[in-house]
């Protein structure tokens, strides 16, 4: 198998393997769902029986989310995010601050048991410059979803590679199964599933209605609602005026004084903590030094020349280089944003029985299986490098 | 002066004294003095492409003056007509490589340069012609004038953009490309149904009067059909704008602008003298755009150079033509883009960098050793 192959094999897998991943139904938040989407107020239950800790003033932790879900948008800077603010007991404020178009569903799985255990513990909240497709997915476990102006949520079709450089969306049971679980992650973060399911797949209409004096909106599975979200045409994409008008978000804010205002944070209540903006740049650092270093490995493995000792320890070294990229910046490494998985030419051959578990195995098992991998190549090269220094 | 004049001027004058101020003179600072004005071009002199002439680098730099100028009113002049200026024909058009280029991030950015560091001070969009993405900076501003004989056109592209042969693919990214592009025509205070209806052909638009206001609709209820047709995107014009209350009228020079404005008299010292955004946007296109010359002009001669026989004079024609290349990339964005455009990325050209530099390594290592030789032999 050559090696453009076992990297369509392998992301072909990947996807596949979500499709089984995702029936799992998120943790629903102790209070029930209800719709519309709970006030601020509300959203407040995060803080109960935090004592003591309430009378100091909250700590708001912004939490930067940009880029691929998977990449830029990953369940594991969340978690950091909890771990800090853990530290100040229950009751804390998280935002998640997203501009993505979406990515893997795999790590949409993560982020959602990640999530549905963090509203249990804190306020979360969801703040949208632009959530497409597994971002709006992430942002619908938030109790509350504030806009920019500019924003937008939706589009949560689910599609894979048709295998000819296309796309193809899901289909019977995987769409079935997808569009119910969307619609449990909405009814989860107290909103509409119907709504949800409207962002999935476009035959499935949704429309409301709203009570003009007390402001209650009604859902419909169907037309008979005053405003039709979306017909039988339409794939559900919210913008701030209709998702404002029927419910489904809380507020519309351009700047992080705009946010808190809506949110009604009293001034004096609440101070804003830094880790939230450290461990975003941190893995924005990490990301782009990964990517520069990926490209710089593959250019250099171009340039690596006959099978010469010099050449040979160079070879060695980058594939070194590449196992410290597995370790330090996996969605570089497993090539989630294009390029497929960084491994040696040749891997398939000298690894074939560690690919084929690679290719089974989740995100947390992957680095380990591809460092073995490289290993392997690494000691082959070494073979090589002793039979090539005996024959100079 | 006869009798006539001088009570036309009376007359013009009584106007000017009674006019009440523009109302956007209320939101200056000192209301009670004659703004000062700053026109920013989005395009100028028919380079309007987007995502490089219309690009948030040259606008943070803008901005960062407009705060130092503190201006009383910013006039965005917007001509980004693309692939369809009227004075190219349809094979000159295609052939001219102009074509915009969807970037909604860096769009945002730039909105947000305007709307929120210097949101304080007031601002009008002034539309020369837009054909293409720039209608929906064209949308963004609620206080929107026209050329007379201005478009609003051109956003038909992103429904092609989402094309693809599942359909309900398609569906997801039309309605993500839809949702995305109308958060600029929700930021100009516009209904998003119109925005909706210039971008997917499929939906239609009409409008009633409701009083003063205007209901639209998306379907063909309204009393004026805007578009009906499932087969085309809505499109406007500066008469078709106007009378849909989507632009606030139409002034062919920066004059009628002030005066439909309402304003009576104003500072213009900044354009006169060259003190406003005009010359450092102008500056920042040629200098793209040169820049971008060279670099086409750079890949020939490494394309020239690496076939050549391979020798240290060749490696170094293409290694400098390299580094032109990469040098122009880094310095602007739009290079890099009209690179990407044309099917090449600065990685491709950073990794031929590394095989000239490579090569010439090798030639020198073996050429010093020859060296070596060659001094061993003098002694």
């Amino acid at each position: 198998m050559k090696r453009r192959s076992l990297c369509a094999t392998l992301f072909s897998f990947a996807l596949s393997a979500v499709a089984a991943a995702q029936t799992t139904p998120p943790a629903k938040p102790a209070a029930g769902a209800s719709t519309p989407a709970p006030t601020a107020k509300a959203a407040d239950k995060g803080a109960k029986g935090a004592g003591d800790a309430l009378k100091k003033p909250r700590q708001v932790f912004i939490l930067s989310q940009k880029g691929m879900v998977g990449a830029g948008l990953r369940h594991e800077e969340m978690e950091k995010v909890e771990a800090e603010a853990d530290k100040f007991g229950p009751g804390q404020i998280i935002i998640l601050r997203i501009n993505s178009g979406g990515g893997s569903v795999t790590e949409g799985d993560r982020i959602s048991k990640s999530l549905s255990r963090i509203r249990e513990k804190h306020r979360l909240v969801a703040w949208l410059e632009e959530a497409i497709s597994g971002a709006a997915f992430t942002a619908m476990h938030c109790p509350e979803i504030y806009f920019m102006k500019i924003g937008t949520m939706g589009s949560i079709t689910k599609f894979s590679g048709d295998g000819s450089g296309g796309q193809k969306s899901a289909e019977g049971a995987d769409l079935q199964a997808w569009i119910e679980r969307v619609a449990e992650v909405a009814e989860g973060g107290g909103r509409n599933g119907q709504v949800g399911r409207a962002m999935v797949y476009s035959p499935i209409v949704v429309s409301y209605t709203k009570d003009p004096k007390t402001g209650k909106v009604t859902f419909f599975p169907d037309k008979s609602g005053e405003v039709v979200l979306s017909d039988e045409k339409d794939n559900l994409t919210f913008n701030a005026d209709r998702a404002m008008d029927c419910g489904y978000i809380n507020g519309v804010a351009d700047t992080p004084e705009e946010l808190f205002a809506a949110m009604q944070l009293a001034p004096g209540t609440y101070e804003v903590n830094d880790a939230g903006k450290r461990v975003s740049e941190q893995w924005d650092r990490t990301l782009e030094k990964a990517k520069k270093q990926r490209t710089e490995i593959e250019q250099d493995m171009r340039l690596a020349g006959d099978p010469s000792v010099k050449s040979l320890q160079k070879r060695i070294q980058l594939y070194k280089q590449m196992q410290d990229i597995w370790k330090k910046a996996l969605p570089v490494a497993e090539g989630i944003e294009g390029g497929g998985p960084l491994l040696p030419p040749g891997a398939e051959e000298l690894g074939s029985d560690l690919v084929e578990k690679y290719m089974v195995a989740g995100s947390d098992l992957k680095p380990k299986l591809a460092c073995e991998i490289i290993d392997r190549c690494i000691k082959d090269l070494q073979k090589q490098l002793a039979a090539a220094k005996k024959g100079a | 002066m006869n009798r006539w004049a001088l009570t036309a001027v009376l007359s013009l004058a009584a106007t000017a004294i009674a006019a009440p101020p523009s109302p956007l003179q209320a939101d200056q600072k000192d209301p009670s003095k004659p703004p000062k004005i700053y026109v920013v071009p989005f395009g100028l002199d028919g380079k309007g492409q987007m995502g490089t002439d219309i690009h948030s680098c040259i606008y943070e730099k803008v901005v960062k003056d407009i705060k130092a100028k503190k201006p009383d009113l910013v006039i965005i002049s917007l001509d980004s007509a693309e692939r369809g200026r009227r004075e190219y024909s349809g094979a000159e058009r295609d052939s001219l490589g102009e074509r915009g280029v969807n970037n909604s991030e860096d769009m945002r950015t730039t909105l947000g340069l305007f709307k929120q560091d210097i949101g304080d001070i007031p601002q009008v969009m002034w539309v020369q012609d837009s054909v293409g993405f720039g209608t929906l900076f064209a949308l963004a501003w609620p206080n929107m004038y026209t050329k007379s004989d201005a478009r609003l056109w051109g956003l038909g592209k992103i429904a092609m953009q989402a094309k693809s042969n599942d359909h309900e693919v398609e569906r997801k990214w039309l309605a993500a490309h839809v949702g995305i592009s109308n958060g600029f025509v929700l930021s100009g205070g516009h209904p998003t149904v119109i925005g909706s209806a210039m971008m997917d052909p499929e939906r239609k638009l009409s409008v009633s009067f409701k009083g003063r206001d205007f209901d639209w609709k998306e379907d063909q209820s309204g009393t004026f059909l805007i578009d009906g047709d499932p087969q085309r995107v809505a499109n406007f014009d500066a008469r078709s704008a106007e009378d849909f209350g989507l632009s606030d009228g139409a002034a062919d020079s920066l004059e009628d602008l002030m005066f439909q404005l309402g304003y009576r008299e104003w500072d213009d010292s900044l354009v006169k003298n060259g003190q406003d955004g005009t010359k450092m946007v102008g500056d920042y296109i040629k200098a793209w755009r040169k820049v971008w010359d060279e670099s086409q002009l750079a890949f020939g001669e490494c394309q020239r150079a690496l076939q050549d026989s391979g020798d240290s004079k060749s490696l170094s024609k293409a290694k400098k033509a390299l580094e032109t290349i990469l040098e122009g990339i880094n310095k602007y964005p739009s290079v890099e883009l009209r690179w990407r455009m044309s099917g090449q990325g600065k990685a491709q050209f950073e990794a031929m960098l590394k095989d000239v530099k490579d090569k010439m390594r090798k030639k020198s290592s073996s050429g010093g050793s020859g060296g070596s030789g060659g001094a061993g032999g003098m002694r």
